[in-house]
């Protein structure tokens, strides 16, 4: 398969590399940051009779780390996954001069073709930042 | 029943309610008083012949005789001085504040998956009540089916790597929420925990102050005033089981275990937790000491049932951590490395067997 036809299906990686795995990786992020926002209520949650620490609090404390970071690793494969198809993505154009211009074509002025109806809807925002407890 | 917190102020000042009344019923009421006296002739005898005193710290007065009534009003007072301070150590911060921790994990929750079906929070016990996913995100499940419909073409060995890895993590994410909902739901028992000891601190000065106030109008020949404290801590960790499945939960959130072998969600493991228990003390006696025996009996049995529910909380955590770090390999998912080592791989090795192109 080469030139428009190979595009469109170029198109249809690029669409993962740059919607999806981004949709993916910001749903992640806001996991990870949403479960780190917990670490600042939980001194109140877990305090105990006589201005002690109740038990739980560091078996708790810890999962949610875990959690945290699992979150926030996740959001960051998935952002690395979409580099490799990008990759793909371009070693191909590089090699198909008139797949690649039919690429280009159809992705100028900022448009993104052939999305999905629920894709539509996936974020475009900015990813937001992931936190990791650094004493995973 | 509705939750009401009684904050540090409110203790410190029902403790020393209570303590005013011990010592004025005890300066007021002949057998109190005599018993008083009694005690405190008893306690001189102590401090002057080097022994331990039952008031800690107390040393025979300098001048008059211990049970006169400015010594004994001293006596007393030292005696029951203590008390503001038990009540004062059980204050906690008012658990409904940490409302958000719990609204920000049933949403992380929802963001995975919608199907917490659970109504509206409307008990002492929390139940989750934000089912809503996190703004601006889109559910996993949606964007792994979408990106599939994308890939339909491309075959290859790390065309087919790249697709098991988005099924490996839409289960990885199953996975994730069960954790996510474990976190809720130790916090829920956590908090609850907090309520019920708030509650019961303040039930067992109330029917003390009661108990004594019932002195007040005793003559001599009457009976003992008494007053029965209902302590409800020991059912805390059961009622937020209970509140979760009666909140509609069912088996989808809170109850299910999940789907790995030997791996059962915290929910499971509570699932034998003993059934909603209240406990009955009685505070009363005839003069004021029986009572304030009681209120002691009643502190101790508060803090005893809540090592206790503190105790089944953490081996609940426990069992469950250590499930979940023996199978952390299919919590998080590492892209295969038949499609990360394409990352820098030319056109041949794409287009080759071994890489990703079109059917």
């Amino acid at each position: 398969m080469e030139g428009w036809q190979f595009a469109a299906e170029l198109s249809q990686l690029r669409v993962v590399s740059r919607v999806d795995l981004p949709a993916l990786s910001h749903a992640y992020a806001s996991m990870n940051q949403a479960v780190d926002r917990t670490a600042g209520q939980e001194g109140g949650a877990f305090a105990a009779p006589g201005g002690g620490v109740a038990p739980a609090h560091g078996l708790w404390s810890s999962l949610r780390d875990d959690l945290q970071n699992i979150l926030g690793r996740t959001a960051t494969n998935m952002l690395d996954a979409g580099v490799v198809l990008e990759h793909i993505v371009d070693t191909y154009a590089a090699a198909d001069a008139a797949a690649a211009s039919s690429l280009e074509a159809a992705w100028a002025g900022g448009q993104t073709p052939g999305l999905l109806e629920a894709e539509e809807r996936f974020t475009r925002e900015v990813l937001p930042p992931v936190v990791l407890k650094t004493d995973d | 029943m509705a939750f009401t917190y009684h904050g540090p102020d409110q203790l410190q000042q029902l403790g020393e309610k209570i303590r005013d009344k011990a010592i004025s019923v005890t300066m007021d009421q002949a057998a109190s008083y005599a018993a008083a006296q009694q005690a405190a002739v008893n306690d001189a005898t102590r401090s002057d012949t080097g022994q331990v005193t039952q008031v800690p710290g107390y040393t025979t007065p300098a001048g008059g005789r211990p049970d006169d009534e400015g010594n004994l009003l001293a006596y007393v007072a030292q005696a029951y001085a203590g008390i503001p301070a038990m009540f004062a150590s059980f204050a906690l911060p008012n658990p409904d504040d940490c409302r958000p921790m719990l609204d920000a994990l049933y949403a992380v929750a929802a963001t995975v998956k919608v199907d917490l079906t659970m109504t509206s929070r409307n008990s002492s016990v929390a139940a989750p009540d934000a089912v809503a996913p996190l703004p601006g995100t889109a559910h996993v499940a949606d964007i792994v089916d979408a990106a599939k419909l994308h890939l339909k073409e491309w075959i290859g060995n790390a065309a087919n790597s790249f697709e098991h890895y988005l099924d490996v993590n839409a289960r990885a994410a199953v996975l994730q929420r069960e954790v996510t909902l474990s976190l809720a739901l130790s916090l829920e028992a956590q908090l609850e925990i907090n309520r019920r000891v708030n509650t019961d601190i303040w039930e067992i000065g109330q029917k003390t102050y009661k108990a004594l106030d019932g002195l007040d109008a005793w003559c001599p020949g009457g009976n003992a005033s008494k007053a029965s404290a209902l302590l409800t801590i020991g059912g805390a960790i059961a009622a937020v089981i209970f509140a979760g499945a009666t909140a509609g939960a069912g088996t989808a959130a809170l109850a299910a275990a999940v789907s790995v072998e030997g791996w059962q969600s915290l929910a499971t493991i509570w699932s034998n937790s003993k059934p909603l228990q209240e406990k009955k003390v009685d505070i009363g006696g005839r003069t004021v000491p029986p009572i304030i025996t009681g209120m002691q009996n009643a502190i101790n049995l508060l803090t005893k049932t809540l090592d206790t529910q503190n105790q089944e909380l953490v081996n609940g955590l426990s069992k469950f951590t250590d499930a979940f770090h023996h199978n952390w390999n299919d919590v998080l998912i590492a892209a295969p490395d038949k499609f990360t080592k394409l990352r820098s791989a030319d056109r041949d090795t794409i287009s080759g067997t071994d890489g990703m192109f079109v059917r």
